[in-house]
């Protein structure tokens, strides 16, 4: 029989609240913000000022009831029109490489809400081919064919490119444009997982985020869950034959944060996995297969997407160590980043690696030259898993990302600060980001061959560019 | 304490016009008066001060930019606080990523653990439970319980009746609590 646990006073509550809140903000926040706010600049409505007074809007309500009560007028007895064709939203059709599940098991009920408990107003609408609304950013043109695939968003548009300009693939409404982020790129390229949060207007609360299948190809868009107010989906990811999605799950129902599966092969019903009573850190699919490895806690469980069942479970036995990165190396044994917390503090926090493989955890084994832990930043595998990509803290404290082979341990920059939306070409011999660096006055796309640490620009992303997956040839 | 609904300074809609028509000095002493009360929002949410100052600053930057879509110049603090919040959000699912790996019971070598309610202060060990829960529930405990935000504003907020904020305001709790059984476990 489960404990029930103590309840908590209101005063504990709040002076917990209170000691998390620290102390007041420096002065030098405000110096940082208004500095940003001088080189930002405003986006405006489209209403131009007169109207938007509240008279002035009254006056524009009684003029379209006046234009409403003529039209009627004039149209009285006449046929009503035919309605308009529906948008053709293409189905989505399931990577050809996937085979039929044999006899898919439910492991867990679905957390998925019912559709009366929808987002509010209305979920999210994605709109592809005739039914877009005009575009509202701009196309980004990459040079040469060092790009094997980018999908990206900007402003309420997301864009596919390969080489040239780049094609408008779909138009999203309905969704804070910030709440917008494509997650991953199925690896046969024909589809983008992108995830559309959604907020309750008029409150500080996100109400929930959903994920669409967006074809690269701009034929088509589905939404694939059904969340509801507070139910939460982030961080999709396909598994390595494109069959399933694997996505974080968290809603306000006091869960610890879960794993969803969604088989695209078979009846799409969500499923999830819990690590129970403990938090998962992170997750990584199999290369060869459709393991899922995650780090719940102190354990490292493996499950298999097909039947739901735990494959394997390793206790991680040491301490004082901060996870940043999981990764396959091959399919049979996983690496672990992690950061020797040594008490000084995490920015002093070297970098090292552990692998895992028959349920043997090795010791850590420094990475050379020393990097450090630099944060809540993300990492990032190449496909081979040898190398693994994460941002780190240099010697002389310069933040970076660094791409560490799994084998060797050695650590190399490949990309300085303000670079973001790392992603690898498919031999792992180089990296393509988002080069924001402060001397730019747009972010460029860049790729750096691993090899020999060359640059080369691809060109320059779009105003209001809002975050993409880039992978090289 | 500052609440969300802090009822707006005499000539502060004037500021705010003038902001939104791009007056950054305006904007300034807009968000001069407030910055501390985001800040300690956003640092009782996300949990640390370098995380806090980026959704602070994240925020604020997008306020000055979409400033000039706010129509309802009374909803500027909610409006203000929604766009915190949102930030938080989205700097916690960076922070989601790097977690420290918690320890299984049994695997510290170093001696016998202490345990009991005299091992641990409560209040820290409650802050520390904050940690486990998602980031709405976070927000909803923090905007009730740091900024005193009423139920009924709230509700208002959110565009749902008192008793559903109720709700969701115990589930956050018990969600606290259990939380906090699994900090000391």
């Amino acid at each position: 029989m489960t404990a029930q646990p103590r309840p908590l006073d209101d005063a504990t509550i709040e002076a917990a609240a209170a000691r998390r809140a620290g102390g007041d903000a420096d002065a030098a926040l405000l110096t940082d913000i208004m500095a940003a706010a001088r080189t930002t600049p405003q986006v405006h409505g489209w209403w131009p000022p007169l109207v938007r007074s509240r008279q002035a809007w009254v006056v524009l309500a009684a003029a379209l009831l006046l234009a409403a009560a003529v039209v009627v007028g004039v149209g009285a007895g006449r046929p009503t029109p035919p309605p308009a064709p529906a948008p053709s939203a293409a189905a989505i059709v399931v990577p050809p490489s996937a085979s039929a599940p044999s006899s898919p098991v439910v492991s867990t009920p679905s957390p998925a809400a019912s559709p009366v408990a929808m987002c509010p107003p209305a979920p999210a609408q994605v709109a592809t081919g005739p039914a877009m609304p005009p575009a509202t950013s701009e196309p980004m043109t990459v040079l040469g064919d060092s790009l094997d695939l980018g999908v990206f968003v900007a402003s309420a548009d997301i864009w596919s490119v390969r080489t040239g300009a780049a094609s408008r693939i779909a138009s999203f409404a309905g969704t804070d444009l910030s709440l917008a982020q494509v997650d991953d790129v199925s690896p046969d390229g024909r589809f983008a997982v992108v995830e559309l949060g959604q907020a309750i207007p008029n409150s500080p609360f996100i109400a929930c985020d959903n994920l669409y299948l967006v074809a690269t190809d701009g034929t088509g868009a589905t939404r694939f869950t059904t969340f509801g107010t507070h139910q939460h989906a982030s961080d999709a990811r396909f598994s390595r034959d494109g069959r399933f999605v694997a996505y974080r799950y968290d809603d306000l129902h006091g869960h610890t944060p879960v794993v969803g599966l969604i088989d695209l092969v078979g009846d799409h019903t969500p499923r999830i996995v819990e690590c129970g009573e403990t938090s998962m850190f992170d997750f990584a699919w199999a290369p060869d297969d459709d393991r899922l490895a995650m780090v719940c806690g102190g354990r490292l469980d493996v499950v298999s997407a097909q039947t739901g069942n735990v494959v394997s479970s390793t206790v991680l036995p040491f301490k004082g160590e901060i996870f940043m990165e999981l990764a396959w190396s091959d399919r049979a044994t996983m690496v672990l980043v992690t950061a020797l917390d040594n008490g000084i503090g995490v920015s002093n926090a070297p970098v090292q690696l552990r692998t895992v493989a028959a349920g043997v955890v090795s010791d850590p084994r420094p990475v050379s030259p020393q990097i450090t832990f630099a944060g809540a930043l993300e990492g990032t595998t190449a496909p081979d898993g040898a190398h693994v990509a994460v941002v780190a803290f240099s010697r002389d404290q310069t933040i970076g990302w660094y791409v560490i082979d799994t084998s060797t341990g050695l650590a190399q920059a490949v990309a300085g600060p303000g670079c973001s939306d790392l992603g690898w070409s498919s031999d792992g011999r180089s990296v393509v980001f988002v080069d924001g660096g402060p001397a730019r006055t747009a972010p460029a796309l860049t790729l750096v061959d691993v090899s020999n640490g060359a640059r080369h620009p691809l060109g320059w992303v779009p105003a209001y560019y809002r975050g993409g997956v880039f992978r090289a040839h | 304490v500052v609440t969300g609904a802090a009822v707006i300074a005499h000539g502060e809609p004037a500021l705010i016009e003038r902001a939104r028509a791009g007056d950054r000095d305006a904007f300034e002493a807009l968000i001069a008066p407030r910055i501390d009360t985001l800040f300690r929002t956003a640092r009782a949410i996300v949990g640390n001060e370098a995380d806090a100052r980026d959704a602070t600053q994240d925020a604020c930057v997008s306020a000055w930019k979409h400033l000039p879509r706010l129509r309802d110049l009374d909803k500027f603090d909610a409006w203000l606080g929604r766009v915190l919040v949102n930030s938080c959000r989205m700097q916690l699912r960076r922070q989601r990523r790097v977690r420290e790996i918690a320890i299984p019971a049994g695997f510290d070598s170093a001696g016998p653990r202490e345990t009991g309610p005299e091992a641990v202060d409560g209040i820290d060990a409650v802050a520390s439970a904050f940690d486990r829960l998602g980031a709405d529930a976070r927000a909803l405990l923090v905007l009730h319980h740091l900024r005193h935000e009423p139920l009924a504003g709230i509700a208002a907020s959110l565009g749902i009746p008192v008793g559903t904020v109720k709700w969701r305001l115990h589930a956050a709790r018990r969600a606290l609590e259990r939380a906090l059984e699994g900090e000391r476990s």
